[in-house]
């Protein structure tokens, strides 16, 4: 999905400008009324980020990003605001929001803060796509599979393994060419290095690698 | 020597001293109307004292005739003073009185002249056929002619309706006149009328038996005619010494009238609108700073005047002389040498006769330090009137400043978007025609948000005009729309657009309506935010009222603050001065109306701001 820049404003003359503005910049831009236009449209392949007035009748910016995180969404937010206002800003950057800009912002800084948004989201969702695979990857793995790379990523050598889990080392042998073949993986290290980006057998610590 | 007294001519003295008092009387009082033609009574006097004379000589003459002949000659001439008497008396007691009837007025004059115009066509005479014989009886010892064998005139009836006519005018005039009341009026009826009747009762009686012939004696008018004559002539008399008195007592009083309007510093004037001359009093040209001896016209009097209100000054005494109303006004003087003042001048103007008016009377007197002192209350008022509002919009002024922002930042964000499109290789027409539209709108949205604060910033005096209570209401909302919206509240209004009219200063009223406003936000501001609700709306009352409300759904007020919240400095808030109430009170009385509260604990508060109808719209 390409990334877009959602707009949230009940001020409809700024917001049709800011969509200009953005659409002349090249943008994908979708421009929302209320925070409630936006959610009603939400899905978990959104991409892009948001840029939210902190000021609206209704669902306000900051409950807008409330609302966000708990549907799972991690679009990063910009908050737009008229007035310099320190409670909302310490709560909309504790909440992880990417940037907090004057209206009055000029436009290289709002089109940098946009440009950062979208490319931490680009970042995120590439990190989210990776793990989406190597998930899949691992999830081929038998049980008795699992058990064998638990015991690989522990540093153990197969003889240690096959009296640990009572089997024969030819056995083994065979689950680990098994487990190389559907990770598609060559060496131990990189087999350790794949385990960990999907955050496998971490309770088993930090004493492997 | 009592043969002497015998001998001595009773009835010629008698007759002859009567006559020439009468005639005294007569010419002294045609004297006075020559001197003054407006005493007409004292005219109708002297007619009928010199008539009184008339009738005395000729009886006089009668009762000295020697042959039946001139005896009725006697009789003949005597219906000329007794035309003149009669005539007399009844025009005296119209003028007098100013009570009798007409009909009767007009009836007995034309009867009398009838019989007089009979009496010289008829012989011997108006009362007799024929006359023959006479007689010589003694008559207050002497020997006087009385008629002895005669035929009564078939027109004698004539002079007994006459007679009769005249007892019932002077009686019915008398009446009337007593039953108006009044000291005066009680004895003028009593004396003339109950002289007069007095009169006609004896002497025709007494007339028409000489004339039947019932009596041997000689026709006796003069005598009777007396009473009312001295009557007549006392009233006269008494009037006259009442008119020496009341002269004297107005000059009292004009002295009297001096002193206390002197010591009142009240100038006393009058305008002639004819001659444009005007009087005045001392005081009057001392506050005009006029040398308090001379004498000045009135060119003089306006040079004083301040030239800006010398049109509406001649304007204002040119309508009272047009219309004869009263006036009224105030207007600025620079008496010579000296600062600027203000006068105050009130004025009736008097119109002898229907029509215009002729001359403006009245005082005037100087205000320079009330006007002084109202000038000083007024400012004050401003001052903490705007001060009121300053501090109203200082709460404002963040939600306020956000209000402007979004406007400018649209703007910013546009012309940002039309440098890019201008970038572009073909430009985009339509859409920078887009651009600039909304370009213009957001500029003018901007300018509406600075003109209201400086509307409601600015130092200024009252100016009333019309407005609608929607007009108001809208003005208010558009004040704290951003301020609600960003605590949460909802401010409700349901458009009350066929609400009359109200006459008011714009700015002050929607003070007072912002500072309720305002309040109703506070008392909701702690409530949960479904809960948040300000509504405003307006209604007509009857009797030409129109009531704007604001209410809230705060927790109410309670009683022991709820009597306190108009006076001054009386505040629950921190940082409040507790002024707000007490002027927009002060603001709502200054228009005529009124501010009220009303409060249910848990039910929230409800502020009414009462005021009259705008004339001009219910005209």
């Amino acid at each position: 999905m390409t990334p877009v820049v959602h707009l949230v404003d009940d001020d409809e003359s700024h917001l049709r400008a800011l969509a200009r503005l953005l659409s002349a910049e090249g943008l994908a831009v979708r421009a929302h009324a209320s925070a409630e236009s936006l959610l009603a449209m939400l899905s978990p392949e959104l991409r892009g980020c948001v840029v939210a007035d902190l000021h609206m009748p209704g669902i306000d910016g900051l409950g807008l990003q409330r609302a966000l995180r708990e549907s799972g969404i991690d679009l990063p937010v910009i908050f737009l605001t008229g007035r310099g206002d320190i409670p909302s800003t310490v709560t909309a950057m504790r909440d992880g929001a990417v940037d907090f800009l004057e209206k009055h912002a000029t436009k290289e800084r709002l089109m940098a803060a946009i440009q950062a948004a979208l490319e931490r989201d680009q970042a995120q969702s590439l990190r989210r796509a990776e793990s989406e695979s190597l998930a899949r990857r691992f999830a081929a793995l038998t049980r008795r599979e699992l058990e064998v790379l638990r015991e690989v990523v522990g540093g153990r050598m197969n003889k240690q393994i096959a009296a640990r889990l009572g089997i024969s080392e030819r056995t083994i042998k065979m689950h680990r060419t098994s487990i190389t073949n559907k990770l598609g993986v060559h060496s131990v290290a990189e087999l350790v290095t794949l385990s960990r980006q999907a955050k496998l057998f971490e309770d088993t610590g930090s004493g492997a690698g | 020597m009592p043969g002497s007294i015998d001998s001595l001519s009773h009835v010629t003295v008698i007759w002859s001293m009567i006559a020439a008092g009468a005639l005294l009387l007569g010419v002294v009082h045609a004297a006075r109307w020559v001197l003054d033609r407006q005493a007409r009574v004292d005219l109708t006097f002297a007619v009928v004292a010199i008539s009184f004379t008339g009738v005395a000589y000729t009886e006089l003459g009668g009762m000295h005739a020697g042959t039946p002949e001139a005896w009725g000659a006697w009789l003949q001439w005597c219906h000329l003073p007794l035309f003149g008497l009669i005539v007399g008396t009844v025009l005296f007691v119209d003028r007098y009185f100013g009570t009798g009837r007409r009909w009767l007025f007009w009836s007995i004059i034309g009867l009398r002249a009838l019989i007089l115009v009979l009496n010289f066509a008829l012989t011997p005479n108006f009362n007799f056929a024929a006359i023959d014989s006479i007689e010589r009886i003694k008559f207050l010892g002497e020997a006087v002619t009385v008629v002895d064998e005669a035929v009564t005139s078939p027109f004698q009836f004539l002079g007994l309706i006459t007679t009769v006519l005249l007892a019932v005018y002077v009686l019915d005039a008398a009446i009337t006149l007593w039953s108006r009341g009044g000291a005066e009026n009680r004895r003028r009826a009593a004396m003339i009328g109950g002289g007069v009747f007095l009169f006609i009762l004896i002497a025709g009686i007494y007339a028409q038996a000489v004339i039947w012939q019932v009596v041997e004696l000689p026709i006796l008018v003069a005598p009777p005619f007396l009473v009312p004559l001295l009557a007549m002539s006392l009233e006269l008399g008494r009037d006259s010494l009442s008119g020496t008195r009341l002269a004297r007592e107005l000059g009292e009083s004009e002295r009297r009238l001096e002193l206390a309007a002197g010591a009142a510093e009240l100038g006393l004037w009058e305008w002639d609108g004819g001659t444009s001359r005007v009087w005045s009093t001392r005081q009057a040209r001392e506050i005009f700073g006029l040398a308090p001896e001379t004498a000045v016209d009135y060119q003089r009097w306006l040079a004083t005047v301040h030239p800006d209100d010398v049109p509406r000054l001649l304007k204002e005494m040119g309508r009272a002389l047009e219309s004869g109303q009263d006036v009224a006004t105030e207007f600025r003087i620079r008496p010579e040498g000296r600062q600027l003042r203000w006068v105050a001048a009130r004025g009736r103007a008097e119109r002898p006769r229907p029509g215009r008016a002729t001359r403006v009377r009245g005082v005037l007197f100087d205000v320079s330090e009330r006007r002084r002192i109202q000038d000083e209350s007024d400012e004050l008022r401003r001052e903490l009137a705007h001060a009121g509002r300053v501090s109203m919009l200082g709460q404002l002024a963040s939600s306020l400043a956000h209000e402007l922002s979004q406007p400018l930042s649209a703007i910013l964000r546009n012309a940002e978007a039309a440098s890019m499109v201008l970038e572009s290789r073909t430009p985009d027409h339509e859409e920078l025609k887009a651009i600039v539209t909304d370009i213009l709108r957001d500029d003018s949205r901007a300018r509406d948000v600075v003109d209201r604060l400086r509307t409601m910033l600015k130092r200024r005096s009252s100016e009333f005009q019309t407005v609608t209570a929607d007009t108001l209401l809208q003005d208010v909302i558009a004040l704290v729309r951003a301020d609600a919206t960003s605590r949460d509240i909802a401010i409700e209004y349901e458009p009350a657009l066929d609400i009359a009219s109200v006459t008011g200063d714009r700015v002050q009223l929607i003070q007072v309506l912002l500072n309720l406003v305002l309040n109703a936000m506070d008392a909701v501001a702690e409530q949960p935010p479904v809960q948040r609700t300000v509504t405003v709306g307006a209604k007509t009352l009857a009797e030409g009222r129109v009531e704007l409300s604001v209410a809230d759904t705060g927790p109410g007020i309670p009683p022991e603050f709820a009597r306190k919240i108009f006076e001054p400095f009386f505040t629950t808030k921190p940082s409040g001065m507790g002024i707000g109430l007490a002027i927009s009170r002060a603001i709502a009385e200054a228009h005529g109306g009124s501010l009220t509260m009303e409060t249910r604990l848990q039910g929230g508060t409800t502020f009414r701001l009462t005021l009259p109808v705008s004339v001009e719209r219910a005209a």
